[in-house]
């Protein structure tokens, strides 16, 4: 029989232990070591991947197109087919709506 | 314990980022204690590697998508899993970088592998050097040996055998080889 290496050997006892954790009693395990920082490190990659820390997805910002004035915000996180398709809903009305990919000078001279 | 429920993904047998981000978000404080304790254990044996690491880099592939929760597994086993495979891949690596002079691999490119491996187990051992009971669980463990066939060679009965069991995970859960001033 040969004999395992000291990875292999290593792996055996962390498996060990990590069965245990595993299969401990919640009220065992709360006894066994005081809370570390894992809700802090968990909710900051929550974050960071754009998730609420109750682990709803983030909204993304909407884009607000206010008429006569839009902020560069707004400018920076629309494109400009969205900015189009704003616009043209808000004028739904018009007896002329803006076309996509048309006229694209025409809506901001509309819009602003 | 949490296992997957219920967003439908692409394939019907993971759950979404989404579910491992509401699970991660919702996990009780027995599994986020168990989740802090799997990592200190896992990332004692990998230089350079802090828990508090590997338990974000496992969070963060979870909800990347690059590692995927198996339906009908319990959400702390998927954690589980995760840092062990990426405390094996960052133990592999760390072990292949030490094996390079310069750009030419070394003869024995996994003796350092090896070694830190075999630092790690003298070190789990002299935690438990004033514990037989502990030292001979250890000792069977790496034998291969049951349960069983540990407690005939110790003669320890079943009681004693889970209270030694239970000093031994403790022990090595506690252990933090990056706060004792170790390698790291």
């Amino acid at each position: 029989m040969t004999r395992k290496s000291d990875s292999d050997r290593l792996d055996t006892l962390l498996d060990d232990v990590e069965a245990a954790i595993l299969a401990a009693d919640d009220a065992e395990l709360l006894a066994a070591a005081s809370a570390g920082k894992g809700r802090a490190i968990l909710s900051a990659v929550l974050r960071a991947h754009r998730y609420e820390p109750d682990g709803r997805r983030a909204v993304a910002p909407r884009l607000r197109v206010d008429h006569g004035r839009r902020s560069s915000v707004a400018r920076s996180t629309s494109s400009r087919a969205d900015e189009l398709r704003l616009a043209n809903a808000r004028f739904s009305s018009d007896p002329d709506p803006i076309e996509l990919d048309n006229d694209p000078d025409r809506c901001d001279s509309d819009t602003e | 314990m949490l296992t997957v429920s219920m967003t439908p993904d692409s394939s019907s047998d993971y759950a979404s980022p989404a579910d491992a981000a509401l699970a991660l978000a919702t996990m009780s404080a027995a599994d986020l204690r168990r989740a802090e304790m799997l990592a200190r254990v896992r990332a004692n044996g990998v230089p350079g590697l802090g828990w508090e690491d590997l338990l974000q880099e496992a969070a963060a592939r979870m909800l990347e998508g690059a590692r995927r929760w198996p339906r009908g597994v319990p959400f702390i086993a998927f954690l589980a899993q995760t840092m062990r495979s990426i405390a094996s891949d960052a133990r592999r690596r760390d072990s292949e970088e030490a094996g390079l002079v310069g750009d030419v691999p070394s003869v024995s490119p996994d003796l350092d592998g090896e070694l830190d491996a075999a630092r790690e187990i003298g070190r789990i051992e002299a935690l438990f050097a004033d514990d037989p009971a502990v030292q001979g669980l250890i000792e069977g463990l790496l034998a291969g040996e049951t349960a069983l066939e540990t407690r005939e060679r110790l003669s320890l009965s079943a009681q004693a055998y889970d209270a030694a069991r239970k000093r031994f995970w403790r022990g090595v859960a506690k252990y933090d080889i990056k706060s004792d001033g170790g390698r790291a």
